[in-house]
């Protein structure tokens, strides 16, 4: 009995100490954590980081970044059964801002923002691998990329401005709400102290980018591990940006001047050739295990017919548009949307769409935006000859070219045609144009037209804050 | 720990070294018999009152019992009769006692802790005990199911009505909002995992996005494996006052389930074998044309209307009219030596149900053994085990992007288009969707198999360490297993028409894995010591726990005719999803009974620790208290009040993962890349806390013949852990934040039983139970927010927001500016609109027994509870639902701001029916040639009829599956389907 009891006491403090010695520590076994490469800056870690900014801004290019603004500027209409707020929430009504229209293009730019801040952050813990060169290369590319991060947020969110600096998850109040001018006088700093950083690296004699870049920006448009050709698309996103704060209110002709000083630099010796037109830096696409797809690979995708019918006679763009058998149609609040014309480059029926690499910025569109600074300027001469390399490369040789303008008007509706059906498919851009310069507006699409089908149009320009954004801020969004 | 371990020692050293000398005895032998009927009660126990000595009566009835030599007194009870004390005289040795029935089960037993349990007449907390049979009186596919209107206080709703469950139960309200909210599931000690492993049918609908899984693949969570058949009773442990000793995992409440066990003397065979079908019980329908001009006014292409042989399809019949064969046989043996020392009870089912639609269907195998082996004159050996094979096809429903769910078809294609194919089985593409989508193509040839392979096993060893006639002192060592590997496919194949259109590739394939175990190891040592005036249970033990999930997917898109392997596939998309937990808890517990087993008083503690906790080493305390007291004097028509009173806490583990920040890799390039989540973790992250007290009475009067049992509960829930939405400008979308954050529930449960007819022949037993809860967010440390992954507050989505009920129901309820020309609201007003959860629910059970024939019947009614009918925004949307007008002013009133998807859930449903007729024992005598004892014919239905103001196909729907706070997303889901069966059952 008493040995027993002994055996039983013994085996229940072998189980009760045995049980204490285990650990019970479990990593996390999915994802590697953030400290784990918030240590030295070393060339493995930078090649990480690097490509997950990069990769970030390829993946925050979803169908809807494209489609909901070229719904709101009339080229596209994705007709879904099962979705009707593709239509209902850009054409028919405001978009919810507690819903999916609403939502888009905004927190995975602000996560590729935070990601390339991490990397800025990081320069300094460098390894000694790294040349004061680098460093610079490093700090210089990485804010061109954040840069063009927060200007794509500001071309789905223009007037309800954005903020500059990100916001702390751990402060009371996120970071204060700038309006459209201050948001692109801060890019253009930015994107000068970025273009100082590439010139220095170069000057202490970093001419490549210490780590690899993905093939979009190495062999598709140029190799922009080159720290020339960065500086290159540093400069052309400048001019973009200075052309848009030249339109925005307050711009001045000083802005058009600093558009077209950076657009030379930025366009020095592209040949007027298809290839010179198609040079730029790219989000390049792969269907293998891992790899993200073109987002715009998509059936429903379907241009409106006045994409079409609005082209002149023996434009080779025409080519981007195809004519299906069977017209495509769906009702949407009453309304019927028909139309037989698609993109050639989301059809599913062409399985290559899918790996079609998407332009970030194609030296086709810095000829026309050099040509927009130049209308701004009055030099509409000018203007005709940047849009004319665009109109008898990409336009083809039945296409007359421009001569001069007689009026702004004229070059604008110019300039608005070449670029309509020069970046057909690669973005806002039309939203971005027929907004600055005023032409979203039953004027131009008037009620119970194909166009604008709705009586209720609210010919929207901007698509609202996420509602989570919103509460964040206690309902205020006004900008400052 | 220190204090821990030194605690253990002594009260080891406590129960050790008081052990007394067994004083001198006499035996007394009798017979337990049934009050009236005079037959043998067996396996009823017979305990001297204030010692350990007792006995249990053999299948005669009979009992041997040593008593001390002075007088005593016996305690007699056996579950299902009415418990009898009577006294034993100085000389007495022969003592025959007869027991009632006891109709209104007062008396059953109940667990308290991790090996203790008391009798119902003295429990302090409201638990619902559902008994063996009455849970499957009306044959359910799935446990949860079976439980439906049989708990107070527990919300169980199905997600849809495709076949195999997937079912969410809600114990006393919302205990988490973005933790685990599922019960704990506790089967013979082992606990089960309830997990829903998703298919990857998004691949095809497109729900999510992505080629993976996503909460919208219409799951099934596992404990839906559990065969019904092989359980003896369900305890349903709602809150923290009555789940404190399952530490963390006992916050959402403990259903612990116990199978049935073998029985000494010879084998009795338990066969059932039924026979059953099922119908599709609600529609929505369509619109039915009249002219081709009516089709063009409406919209759409009205080619071939002309030639339409039918000009009115009714799509919902051809696609889920089926009505096959749907069978269940169920084999038990249940045994054991004469001595009681071997006991077995082993048993078999085989069940098929057919679905209302082609290519669906569950199947289940199993086979249950549990044996108990007794060793020596102290020691016990279990082992239970539980072998099953389900097969779950579900096809295809719910949200869809693709045009491919039925619903999504039928609402978007005019009634005259034929889906049937031709005479040579050629389908025709469908002209008004972009995918082309052929509803009835879709039915026959998208297979959607879950082969689940599950083993749940124990075993365990009691040791009787020593017993006095004073004490005694048992150890028991519990090991437990619940493996489970499922296999689920998800195929379409090349020649669907959508299969090219979705993603220019034709036919996919996704194979999905789950690898889930789960097992624990429980060490208790229960110390009993009686006296006269009192018996002290001590209970210390420890609770070693561990987890692995590993999920995989690998989808393939472009496929090969005929082929269903994904390494066949043109392009291929990979996925892993692994998760560790271990946890480790000490528990120790005393119950206290004294008052003549008038008054007892339990006080508890649980201490744990767990992986998933920021600080893995840190263990937190879940102490409890509770006391009863059946009041001594009462007035001539009550015959028993009890008092009750408990209060106690539990916890709810972090989610895992949610203490890290992850850095997200992705490839571009065949270059990997990290960047920050876009979730921000919280590293010292801890148990959810859920502090609940709850009182109440239990009172039985005329002559127990009706029981009143009245709770109040509150459930406060504290460290309520958030994945709050942040500012995105932030870089991330989700915060998980903890401190400031915590909800209240209150709530009452009463269950009236009433025996209001009991004579020979005729006997009529009413259950009726009620029970409502009032939840509410009383702190929140972050400005109110919207949860993730709502469709939209255009149709009613969830908030979380200080002062408000965590399940309210957040959507437009107006227009702040004049509405447009056409009606339409450009800025519209957003605010709370009703609740999910419904405003109180009540069941009533009625048992009527005349002869030989037996009749039950299960009504649930449950009032209020909104939900979101996104279905009918797709008919309002086509015009195609049945009733044009209807839909179009619906649609005006939406477009206008008003929320008129937001809809009363409110329903009533004949739950089970049945009927059956016990054969005259002399007639089953001849047809089974002698061997059987008793046979029984049943007729039984489920689900037979719901009447509700509902406009959609069922309001228990949740597109999401299993969902804490939005549960009640209705998006073109599975109808609902009645089943009946046809039972013959006996013994022999």
């Amino acid at each position: 009995m008493k040995m027993k009891k002994h055996i039983v006491a013994l085996a229940c403090v072998i189980v009760a100490i045995g049980a204490c010695k285990d650990s019970t520590s479990v990593p996390d076994l999915n994802n590697p954590s953030v400290s784990s490469v918030g240590g030295a800056l070393s060339p493995g870690n930078l090649q990480i980081l690097l490509t997950g900014v990069i990769d970030r801004e390829r993946q925050a290019l979803d169908f809807p970044f494209y489609v909901f603004p070229a719904t709101m500027a009339r080229d596209v209409w994705r007709l879904d059964n099962s979705e009707s707020r593709f239509e209902s929430e850009t054409l028919e009504g405001r978009p919810s801002p507690g819903g999916f229209v609403g939502t888009r293009g905004f927190p995975v730019y602000f996560n590729a923002i935070r990601a390339a801040q991490n990397l800025i952050d990081a320069v300094p813990k460098a390894t000694a691998e790294f040349t004061d060169g680098d460093k610079l290369a490093i700090t210089g590319f990485v804010r061109t990329l954040k840069a063009n991060d927060l200007y794509r947020v500001l071309e789905t969110r223009d007037t309800i401005g954005l903020p500059v600096a990100l916001s702390d998850p751990n402060a009371a109040a996120p970071a204060p709400i700038l309006c459209k001018p201050k948001v692109l006088a801060y890019i253009s700093a930015a994107l000068d102290s970025a273009y100082a950083d590439l010139q220095a690296a170069k000057a202490a004699g970093t001419t490549t980018f210490p780590a690899t870049l993905p093939a979009g920006w190495t062999s598709i448009g140029g190799d922009y591990s080159d720290i020339d050709n960065e500086i290159k698309y540093n400069r052309g996103l400048k001019g973009k940006i200075e052309l848009y704060r030249g339109l925005a209110p307050g711009g001045t002709a000083q802005n058009f001047t600093d558009a077209k000083t950076a657009l030379d630099i930025a366009l020095a010796g592209v040949p007027a050739t298809a290839a010179g037109l198609a040079g730029g830096p790219y989000y390049q696409f792969s269907t293998l295990s891992g790899e993200v797809a073109n987002p715009l690979f998509d059936s429903r995708i379907h241009f409106t017919p006045s994409v079409h019918d609005s082209l002149q006679a023996g434009d080779l763009r025409g080519s981007k548009i195809i004519t299906q058998s069977t017209p495509a149609s769906l009702k949407v609040d009453g309304v019927t949307f028909t139309t037989p014309y698609d993109p050639a480059v989301t059809v599913t029926s062409n399985p290559q769409n899918q790996t079609r690499p998407i332009p970030i910025l194609k030296n086709e569109e810095l000829f026309l935006v050099r040509a927009q600074a130049k209308i701004g300027l009055n030099d509409y001469t000018g203007a005709a000859q940047d849009m004319n390399i665009v109109r008898s490369v990409s336009g083809g040789p039945a296409l007359t070219p421009y001569v001069t303008f007689a009026n702004q008007q004229q070059a604008i509706d110019a300039v608005l045609y070449e670029k309509r059906y020069s970046l057909l498919t690669d973005g806002p851009q039309r939203l971005v144009d027929l907004r600055a310069y005023n032409r979203l507006n039953a004027a131009s699409y008037p009620p119970g037209t194909q166009l604008a089908p709705y009586t209720s149009d609210p010919y929207n320009w901007v698509l609202p804050y996420p509602q989570s954004e919103i509460d964040a801020r206690g309902g205020n969004i006004k900008c400052q | 720990m220190k204090t821990i371990r030194s605690s253990l020692f002594s009260l080891l050293a406590l129960a050790l070294f008081s052990a007394n000398a067994f004083a001198q005895t006499r035996l007394v032998s009798g017979r337990v018999t049934v009050e009236g009927s005079g037959e043998p009660i067996v396996a009823a126990s017979v305990n001297v009152v204030g010692t350990t000595l007792g006995a249990y009566t053999d299948d005669q009835g009979r009992f041997t019992v040593s008593v001390p030599g002075a007088p005593a007194t016996l305690r007699i009870r056996r579950i299902g009769y009415t418990q009898k004390v009577v006294d034993v005289p100085a000389g007495t040795s022969e003592l025959n006692v007869s027991l009632a029935r006891d109709v209104l089960q007062l008396e059953t037993q109940v667990v308290t802790g991790q090996a203790t349990s008391v009798s119902s007449r003295n429990i302090a907390n409201s638990v619902a005990v559902v008994t063996g049979e009455k849970l499957n009186r009306a044959p359910a596919q799935a446990l949860d199911q079976a439980l439906q209107g049989k708990v107070p206080g527990a919300v169980i709703t199905s997600n849809s009505g495709a076949p195999g469950g997937g079912t969410q139960i809600q114990l006393r309200g919302v205990t988490s909002i973005n933790a685990n909210s599922s019960p704990l599931y506790v089967i013979d000690g082992v606990v089960v995992n309830n997990t829903a492993i998703q298919n990857g049918l998004n691949a095809i609908s497109g729900a999510a996005g992505g080629n993976f899984a996503s909460n919208q693949d219409q799951q099934v969570n596992r404990i839906a494996d559990i065969n019904p058949q092989d359980i003896e009773t369900i305890e349903v442990l709602k809150g923290a006052s009555a789940g404190a000793i399952y530490g963390s995992r006992g916050s959402n409440g403990v259903i612990v389930i116990t199978t049935k066990k073998g029985t000494a003397g010879k084998p009795v065979v338990g066969f059932t074998q039924r026979l059953g079908t099922q119908s599709l019980s609600n529609k929505l329908g369509s619109r039915c044309f009249a002219s081709a001009a009516d089709v063009d006014a409406a919209g759409f292409d009205s080619t071939g209307f002309g030639a339409a042989a039918v000009k009115c399809h009714d799509y919902e019949q051809e696609l889920y009219g089926r009505k096959d064969l749907s069978y269940e046989t169920d084999l038990s043996v249940r045994g054991g030596s004469a001595s009681g020392g071997t006991t077995y009870f082993v048993a078999g089912t085989v069940k098929h149900d057919a679905g209302i639609q082609v290519n669906t269907q569950y199947n289940k195998q199993s086979l249950r053994a549990n044996v108990s082996q007794t060793v020596g004159s102290a020691l016990t050996f279990r082992v239970n085990s539980e072998l099953l094979h389900t097969l779950t096809e579900r096809s295809l429903s719910g949200n869809d992007n693709n045009g491919v769910a039925p619903y999504t078809i039928i609402s978007s294609t005019p009634s005259f288009f034929n889906f049937q194919p031709d005479a040579n089985g050629v389908y025709s593409p469908n002209p008004y969707l972009p995918t082309q989508t052929n509803l009835l193509q879709d039915a026959s040839l998208i297979r959607t198999p879950e082969n689940v392979y599950r083993l749940l096993g124990s075993a365990a060893a009691d040791w009787g360490i020593f017993t006095t006639q004073k004490q005694s002192l048992n150890f028991t060592l519990l090991g437990g297993v619940d493996s489970y590997s499922d296999q689920s496919k998800v195929y379409a194949p090349p020649q669907l028409f959508f299969e090219p259109l979705d993603d220019g590739l034709p036919g996919t394939v996704v194979n999905a894995q789950g690898n889930v175990v789960t097992a624990n190891l429980n060490g208790t040592l229960i110390h009993k010591f009686f006296a006269s005036p009192f018996t002290a249970t001590t209970s210390i033990g420890l609770r070693q726990g561990r987890q692995n999930i590993q999920t995989t997917t690998a989808t393939g898109r472009g496929l090969p005719p005929g082929i269903t392997d994904v390494s066949s596939a043109l392009q291929t998309f990979n996925n892993e999803f692994q998760q560790i937990d271990k946890s480790l808890s000490y528990f120790a517990q005393e119950e206290f009974l004294t008052l003549s087993e008038r008054l007892l008083i339990t006080a508890g503690v649980n201490s744990e620790r767990s992986s998933n906790n920021g600080d893995d080493r840190k263990f937190y305390a879940y102490p409890k208290f509770s006391a009863s007291y059946n009041v001594p004097y009462l007035p001539s028509l009550a015959d028993n009040l009890k008092f009750r009173v408990a209060y106690g806490r539990a916890g709810n583990l972090p989610p895992y993962g949610f203490k890290y920040t992850a850095l997200v890799t992705s490839t571009n390039d065949n270059v990997i890349g990290g960047r920050p989540s876009l979730i921000l973790g919280l590293p010292n992250i801890r148990p959810e806390t859920s502090t609940e007290l709850e009182g109440g009475f239990d009172l039985a009067f005329f002559n127990s013949r009706a029981q009143l049992s009245v709770t109040q509960y509150q459930k406060k829930i504290t460290d309520l852990i958030l994945s709050a939405a942040v500012a995105q400008t932030t870089g991330f979308s989700t915060k998980i934040i903890q401190s400031g954050n915590a909800l209240v529930n209150n709530g009452t449960e009463v269950g009236l039983n009433l025996n209001l007819l009991q004579s020979d022949r005729l006997s009529w037993v009413s259950n009726t139970t009620f029970s409502r809860n009032r939840g509410k967010v009383t702190e929140l440390s972050v400005p109110a927010f919207l949860p993730n992954g709502a469709f939209s507050t255009v149709y009613g989505s969830g908030r979380i927001e200080q002062g408000k009920s965590p399940t309210q129901v957040y959507v437009q309820i107006g227009c702040n500016i004049p509405l447009t020309a056409s009606g339409r609201c450009n800025d519209k007003k957003y605010g709370s609109y009703g609740d999910f959860q419904p405003d109180f629910q009540m069941g009533f059970g009625n048992d009527l027994d005349f002869g030989p024939v037996r009749f039950t019947s299960l009504l649930d009614w449950r009032k209020g509870g909104k939900v979101i009918n996104l279905t009918n925004n797709y008919f309002d949307g086509s015009g195609l639902g049945a009733d044009p007008a209807l839909g179009a002013a619906r649609f005006l009133a939406y477009r206008g701001g008003q929320p008129v998807y937001a809809e009363n859930g409110t329903f009533l449903k004949l739950r089970e029916i049945t009927v059956s007729y016990g054969l005259p024992a002399r007639l089953a005598s001849n047809l089974f040639r002698g061997q059987a004892q008793d046979v029984r014919l049943e007729f039984s239905g489920r689900n037979l009829k719901t009447w509700t103001n509902y406009t959609g196909l069922d309001p228990e729907v949740s597109n999401f599956g299993s969902q804490n706070i939005r549960q009640a997303q209705d998006v073109t889901p599975f109808p609902p389907s009645r089943q009946f069966f046809f039972s013959i059952l006996a013994n022999f």
